[in-house]
């Protein structure tokens, strides 16, 4: 079972891996598994703010400034799928507990 | 991947089912015999071996067969053959020049759940596709083929031969197959292999930056003009990207195919015929699960795709879905399987291979 993401949680990118913007989105891919995946624009903002001091509660609240029209759970339940998704496929990296990321 | 058997299945077998061809095209690597009449030839691998090879195929994983050449419908057990294999629950494909298809063949066809037949067709101008087929009067034997077939439902493909003369004849190929019900358009841009070799001696194939113009028109124009699929075999990473984002693109499955030629050779695939040292057994003596498991050309292959792959196939964040294009065509041009795709080695040359697609 997959775990979940956690509000207090932090999270730093996988600096063994490549991220190649492109039109209006951007390219990860690790040259060891071969993982490849295309993010969009909102993908690469929400990526880009994974620099293992902000939390995955800062990241939502964040992203939820920027929507006031949808609902914060919508926008953290979506959040945290994709911040899942990339940490399945070492993208991130989940900072380790008691390392405050600085 | 190790390279252990295990992690592979072979899905499907691109069977050669004859070395004779009744056109003479310009630019195929296969280089058939020319071949008029339809009687058997004894070279060509005999029923018994391939019903064996078949079965035991099939224990380790094989569920397509792409019947082609040579022209298929040259041998006369075809039908024979493609109802075998739709009773063995086979998903069949067949590639033809479409001059040979009449109404009985049709039939057949539908009768044993074809699932897709592709005729070439290079031009809509007589003169110009009997040039490059080579055979005067294919043009019309070729259309009639076409037509009979997309009009009986069958899912049926045009092909096209790209070179620098037939460029404007893409659009009304699409428009022709839009009209006829044809299922999709397949462009392949001629390749330096066998005869395909003289094309670039010559410098009559495209221009590489002019492929990717064309691509783009492709997907920004054509595809919406006529509604039809529209395939344009160039490597994944000169695609572009909403076409990478939204499009199922063709990829050669390297990891689970295999060839069998029409003498009943075991190969990488077509490029056995002239490449014989790709040449992995027979059916007639062979039992190709043990060449499916053991073959050095295979575990080679297994092993150093797409992690040895050289040049800008290297460098490519593509390349473990696109395994550098076609290996065998890579091979035929340097004797090397993990050379670079020469479309992407000649985009990259000049400066047409996007930065944002490579790594260091």
């Amino acid at each position: 079972m997959e775990e979940y993401l956690q509000n207090i949680e932090r999270l730093s990118q996988n600096t063994d891996c490549v991220f190649r913007e492109e039109e209006d989105g951007a390219f990860l891919f690790d040259p060891e598994s071969g993982n490849l995946k295309f993010i969009n624009g909102m993908g690469v903002n929400i990526y880009q703010l994974c620099d293992g001091n902000m939390t995955v509660g800062d990241i939502t609240s964040l992203v939820s400034e920027n929507y006031k029209d949808i609902s914060g759970k919508k926008i953290e339940d979506d959040v945290k799928i994709f911040l899942q998704e990339l940490v399945k496929m070492e993208f991130l990296k989940k900072e380790e507990a008691g390392n405050d990321g600085k | 991947m190790t390279g252990n058997n295990a992690e592979y299945q072979l899905n499907s077998i691109y069977l050669y089912l004859t070395d004779r061809c009744n056109l003479r095209c310009r630019h195929c690597w296969i280089e058939p015999l020319y071949y008029e009449g339809r009687e058997d030839n004894s070279s060509e691998f005999d029923l018994r071996s391939l019903k064996k090879a078949i079965e035991d195929a099939k224990e380790i994983g094989l569920n397509r067969v792409k019947l082609t050449g040579g022209e298929p419908f040259l041998r006369r057990d075809i039908l024979d053959i493609v109802a075998y294999l739709h009773a063995q629950n086979i998903t069949v494909d067949i590639e033809t020049n479409g001059t040979l298809i009449d109404k009985e063949i049709v039939e057949a066809l539908k009768v044993n759940c074809v699932n897709q037949v592709s005729v070439s067709l290079d031009s809509m101008t007589e003169e110009q596709h009997e040039i490059f087929r080579g055979v005067k009067g294919c043009y019309h034997d070729a259309v009639k083929g076409l037509s009979l077939l997309a009009g009986s439902g069958i899912n049926t493909q045009l092909i096209m031969t790209l070179y620098k003369e037939n460029v404007s004849e893409i659009e009304r190929l699409v428009e022709l197959s839009s009209r006829m019900g044809v299922g999709s358009v397949k462009i392949n841009p001629v390749m330096p292999t066998g005869r395909g070799k003289r094309f670039f001696e010559k410098e009559e194939n495209v221009e590489f930056g002019d492929l990717i113009k064309i691509d783009r028109w492709i997907e920004e124009e054509l595809m919406s003009k006529y509604k039809i699929d529209i395939h344009f075999d160039i490597p994944i990473g000169l695609k572009s990207l909403k076409c990478i984002r939204t499009r199922q693109l063709f990829e050669c499955n390297l990891f689970n195919i295999i060839g069998i030629l029409s003498d009943g050779t075991i190969s990488l695939c077509g490029i056995g015929q002239t490449e014989t040292a790709l040449n992995m057994g027979n059916i007639a003596v062979d039992d190709i699960r043990e060449v499916w498991a053991n073959n050095p050309i295979l575990r080679k292959v297994r092993t150093d795709i797409p992690r040895n792959l050289e040049g800008i196939c290297s460098r490519c964040i593509f390349k473990f879905r696109c395994r550098g294009a076609c290996r065998a065509c890579a091979y035929g041009l340097t004797g090397s399987l993990n050379s670079p795709f020469f479309v992407c080695h000649e985009a990259y040359e000049k400066g047409l291979f996007l930065e944002s697609r490579m790594i260091n």
